[in-house]
């Protein structure tokens, strides 16, 4: 194509950024040495670059990067499919305001500590709910010994008959802000009719969890016919169901199963008050 | 893209997109607020875009955030303007002692991207046309033009410098 004085500023700008062919370059020369007035315009434009620099860094850099256990996180507000978990979370949010208020004098024990396996639960109906795994499998960093650990449940216990327990807890956890698993302030109160829900939450993660689900079932007045559970999956394909009060009529145990690793890294870091005020409304919104 | 993709664009490209920002801004909290926005709507739509094209997206994701931006600041500007007819006066502030980067000031917002594109991050003359939808012609001859409008913009800038001294 002919450089004209109509079409020259397409090829002054690659001639300027030596980006031109030697041959068009040329014919570019030879164009600007008849015309003058042009090659006056090109001159000293060559210097017109800019040029980063390179010293100007992003200083909060580490704020944009992304845990993958924040991922998780997202993930779980994703969850719709699970309809069926929203009536468990009804019952697991009574259940913590349960272990909340509950009244830490338990003169009433009644039996002792049972050791069963879990085909022994003494539930009369059961129902599972699975939460999918979210972690790809390349991100497991899950050791050797740990490979065949069976993921943690939530079990949550219905006493169909029974009614709720009016207690309150004198026996504060000493340090709720330190334990994710500990409520940090008193949970609201939902409750339903005359169930009443107990709420167990066994976690691979932490060396005291069953201590601490002792403590806390501790910390509840038993009822008669109340069942208190603790489910800890602490030993690989075994799990410890720790038992007291047993009553195995009228029950209905509802258990939610969730992975491992999601337990151990995102569901602990929700916090009891984040399933309350997240989660649940999340999943019941829906 | 995955979680370890995002983070390596993050590694590979915060610190160009905001020195792209600061420029385009002149301001270094605007161009800090323009990188966290950039970054996190790559984040939230990682899923539909491969790590390949997360460069592309992010700084056009920060143009056209700057754009809003200055859309909604200019309007605000005019409101105010009309409010208080005039009686303030504007000061421009210039944060940069870099003539060069002053003489940017003359330059329109998608002036400035088309520039600080070939200049700062290197793309080609196709890759421009990719980005700013424009055809190649377009391109070449534009970016002719800015050169030319800064080179009379130093031009002027240093005469009043002259004058001063």
């Amino acid at each position: 194509m002919k450089i004209t004085k109509k079409n020259y500023e397409e090829y002054a700008l690659e001639y300027l950024e030596k980006e031109l062919s030697a041959e068009m370059t040329l014919a570019f020369e030879e164009f600007l040495s008849s015309h003058p007035e042009i090659r006056e315009e090109l001159a000293g434009l060559r210097e017109v670059t800019l040029f980063p620099d390179m010293a100007v860094k992003y200083s909060r850099k580490a704020s944009l990067y992304r845990e993958h256990k924040k991922r998780q996180v997202f993930l779980l507000a994703g969850w719709s499919r699970f309809g069926a978990a929203a009536a468990v979370l009804l019952l697991l949010s009574a259940a913590i305001f349960l272990w909340w208020n509950s009244d830490t004098e338990t003169g009433q024990t009644e039996g002792a500590w049972v050791t069963e396996l879990p085909e022994n639960k003494p539930s009369a109906e059961s129902e599972i709910i699975s939460i999918p795994s979210v972690r790809a499998e390349k991100d497991r960093k899950t050791p050797e010994t740990e490979k065949n650990t069976p993921d943690s449940e939530w079990i949550v216990t219905e006493n169909i008959r029974e009614t709720p327990a009016e207690t309150g807890s004198d026996e504060q956890p000493e340090d709720p802000e330190t334990d994710p698993f500990l409520p940090s302030r008193p949970i609201e109160l939902t409750r339903k009719g005359e169930q009443q829900v107990e709420w167990i939450l066994a976690g691979e993660k932490y060396d005291h969890e069953e201590s601490y689900a002792r403590d806390l079932v501790s910390q509840v007045q038993p009822l008669p016919g109340q069942t208190y559970r603790i489910e800890s999956p602490s030993a690989p394909k075994q799990y410890k169901t720790i038992s007291r009060s047993v009553s195995s009529a009228d029950q209905k145990v509802y258990k939610i199963r969730i992975p491992e690793e999601l337990l151990s890294e995102t569901w602990t870091d929700l916090s009891l008050n984040n399933v309350k005020n997240k989660l649940i409304p999340e999943i019941f919104n829906r | 893209m995955t979680a370890p993709e995002y983070n390596e664009c993050v590694e590979m490209f915060a610190d160009p997109l905001f020195r792209y920002c600061v420029t385009m801004t002149q301001n270094e909290m605007d161009a800090d607020d323009l990188v966290q926005i950039s970054f996190e709507r790559l984040w939230e739509n990682r899923e539909k875009i491969d790590q390949k094209a997360a460069k592309n997206w992010l700084f056009r994701t920060a143009y056209r955030a700057m754009i809003d931006t200055f859309r909604k600041q200019k309007r605000i500007d005019r409101y105010r303007n009309d409010q208080e007819e005039g009686v303030l006066e504007v000061e421009k502030e210039m944060e940069h002692s870099d003539l060069l980067k002053q003489a940017l000031t003359a330059l329109t917002p998608e002036q400035k991207n088309l520039i600080l594109m070939r200049d700062y991050e290197g793309y080609s003359y196709k890759e421009l046309c990719e980005l700013t939808g424009m055809s190649m012609s377009n391109v070449k001859v534009s970016l002719f033009r800015i050169r030319k409008v800064l080179k009379e913009k130093l031009l002027e800038m240093d005469f009043t410098e002259f004058k001063k001294n």
